[in-house]
């Protein structure tokens, strides 16, 4: 008998459970009803479509093409918002690029643009749906098709077009160093000037805006123009010194190297210890530093070090022994 | 005994059975991006009787390059000395400078460190999107190409002749580039949202923006180097030291002071051979 009411108490408390269970693993939905007020459905039907969307583009990202254009090609057939049309073919663009198929992305997203000229869109909403979809093909000119020039021309088109500051800025930095790609070093720097002075980089980054500084000094020294190069190298450290960074580290180890130790030996001896000084705070604090950096600073320890060991005579015995000791730790 | 068994494994099965359903209701069922419109509604204040309703969104990858550079980089200095230091008159035979030669191991490393925020093949992706963006070419095994970081080298030798000279130590070091790439790649939501008074359309429409870092990452190629040597210094025709210099200061050494500003004739320099002066 106990046994029975045992069972019957399991069994219920299953029941619960399972029923808890599936609220909790398929959401609570309610079914919209006659009374429900109709900005409800209206939200539920924008929310569902957005959870579709959201889905297929999870699908893609994981590599299951077939699924994510699936959808995108319901929003192209069916469109259920004003941008549909447009969006799908966008969408299934990202799909090919993502897979490599670069010349079926860039098929789509022409469709999106020929799509956007016909679409009757508010005038607000056809100006960002063109600057996405400009900057999605220079995107896909730059890292799809290697075609750096193409590009340049692209994210020029698309920063002119561009609704946000941060695409704006996007365009701008990714034209300038796909120029120095292209050996275009002079036109690099203008551009990354015209980049600082303008709105968009008054909320750069800091780990944004030492990397291209940096970048900008190698371009001049790449260019055969070291003085600039030193130039550019030494003001990024003067401005940042007090800020630990790789980029930093690595421009104020490009100075001590170009100082001659015969008419410069203060200024190296001084700079070098301060490298080196950061470099080891770094190296302490490796957990808040980008690991993308580590072969930055590990680059600038081997410049001082090299450079101390050169200036043997200029450098202490001592510090040319520490150099020494780093060089063979690596 | 026996029915108590049973109860008991009729209470396990069902307090199993709590759990998995328990932890299928924690774990999503469609891993979609964490962005979602309403955790971003308009900051916007709407009229009385008016709100925003959510209308459509738009999302967008974005690369972003942050640093490109080629870097010049170089070893430490070796010294090969004189092959002797003194006048030798055109009686005296010129000491032989005979070269010796080497041929050490070098190695051309690519290395790279991507972080992903969600799918590995977000990273690997962008990986091999580094590599091309510097040229890197050399074949990574399977499990390096699988991996976010990382190191391929390759190793040969490079053959050096020291030539020796009179009068001069001369200086030589490796010298190669270190070829930096990094960039990051995002996505961006826009949300759109439409005003609505009385259960009515109004012109007004606001966005709003979500981001998400996907994946960031570099790569550094360091090139098999090459040999270089210092450059004399004037007075020896040679290139003056400068700032910044291109060789840190080193230039070949004269053993003796007056060899490249010999005393007017009959005298002669501190080091060199008569009949080549």
């Amino acid at each position: 008998m106990n046994a029975k009411k045992t069972v019957r108490t399991c069994l219920i408390a299953g029941l619960v459970c399972s029923t808890v269970g599936a609220i909790l693993a398929y959401g609570w939905q309610p079914v919209h009803s006659r009374n429900e007020p109709a900005s409800s459905v209206r939200a539920g039907a924008s929310r569902e479509r957005h959870e579709r969307k959201a889905t297929a583009i999870a699908k893609m990202h994981a590599g299951d093409h077939a699924a994510a254009r699936a959808e995108f090609q319901r929003m192209i057939e069916q469109p259920a918002s004003l941008t549909d049309a447009v969006d799908g073919r966008r969408m299934m663009a990202m799909s090919f690029r993502s897979a490599g198929e670069t010349a079926a992305a860039g098929e789509y997203l022409a469709q999106a643009l020929a799509a956007l000229d016909t679409a009757p869109l508010p005038a607000e909403t056809a100006a960002a749906m063109r600057a996405l979809i400009l900057m999605d093909q220079a995107d896909l000119a730059a890292f799809g098709e290697n075609d750096a020039a193409g590009a340049i021309r692209l994210y020029d088109a698309a920063r002119a077009a561009a609704p946000s500051a941060k695409d704006a800025d996007t365009a701008a930095r990714n034209a300038a160093i796909l120029s120095a790609d292209l050996g275009q070093y002079g036109e690099a720097s203008l551009r990354v000037d015209a980049l600082l002075a303008s709105s968009e980089a008054k909320g750069m980054p800091t780990d944004e805006l030492l990397p291209l500084l940096s970048s900008q000094a190698s371009w001049f020294a790449s260019a055969g123009n070291l003085d600039e190069a030193a130039r550019h190298y030494l003001s990024l450290w003067d401005a940042h010194h007090n800020t630990d960074n790789a980029y930093v580290a690595f421009a104020g180890a490009q100075c001590v190297a170009w100082y001659p130790p015969q008419t410069h030996c203060e200024p190296k001896i001084a700079l070098a210890r301060g490298v080196l000084g950061m470099v080891d705070r770094l190296r302490l604090a490796a957990a808040k530093v980008d690991a993308s950096d580590q072969g930055l600073i590990a680059s600038a320890e081997q410049t001082v070090a090299t450079s101390l060991v050169n200036a043997a005579g200029c450098a202490d015995a001592a510090l040319v022994e520490e150099a020494q000791g780093r060089l063979r730790r690596r | 005994m026996n029915r108590f068994l049973f109860t008991r494994a009729i209470l396990s099965g069902s307090i199993s059975l709590c759990a998995l359903l328990l932890l299928a209701g924690a774990m999503p069922q469609v891993d979609t991006w964490e962005c979602d419109p309403y955790g971003y509604r308009p900051k916007k204040a709407n009229p009385a009787g008016c709100e925003w309703e959510y209308d459509t969104g738009w999302y967008s990858q974005r690369e972003v390059l942050l640093s490109s550079s080629d870097t010049a980089k170089s070893s430490a200095w070796e010294a090969v000395t004189n092959c002797g230091c003194g006048w030798y008159p055109h009686n005296v035979p010129c000491p032989t400078c005979q070269p010796d030669t080497i041929s050490p191991a070098v190695t051309d490393t690519g290395t790279w460190n991507v972080t992903v925020a969600k799918a590995k093949q977000e990273g690997l992706s962008l990986k091999f999107n580094l590599m091309a963006d510097v040229g890197y070419t050399a074949s990574l095994t399977a499990s390096e190409q699988q991996s976010l970081t990382g190191t391929h080298t390759e190793t040969t030798t490079i053959v050096l002749v020291r030539q020796k000279i009179l009068c001069f130590d001369r200086f030589y070091r490796t010298i190669w580039t270190e070829r930096f790439r990094k960039k990051k790649r995002y996505a961006d939501w826009t949300f759109r949202w439409l005003e609505w008074c009385n259960n009515n359309p109004a012109t007004a429409t606001t966005e709003t923006s979500c981001s998400q870092l996907l994946a960031i990452g570099s790569f550094k190629w360091t090139t098999y180097p090459q040999f270089q040597w210092a450059p004399q210094k004037p007075p020896c025709g040679g290139v003056a030291i400068s700032y910044p210099d291109p060789w840190d200061g080193k230039r070949e050494t004269p053993c003796c002071a007056d060899v490249c500003t010999p005393p007017p004739s009959p005298a002669h320099p501190c080091c060199g051979c008569e009949a080549i002066h």
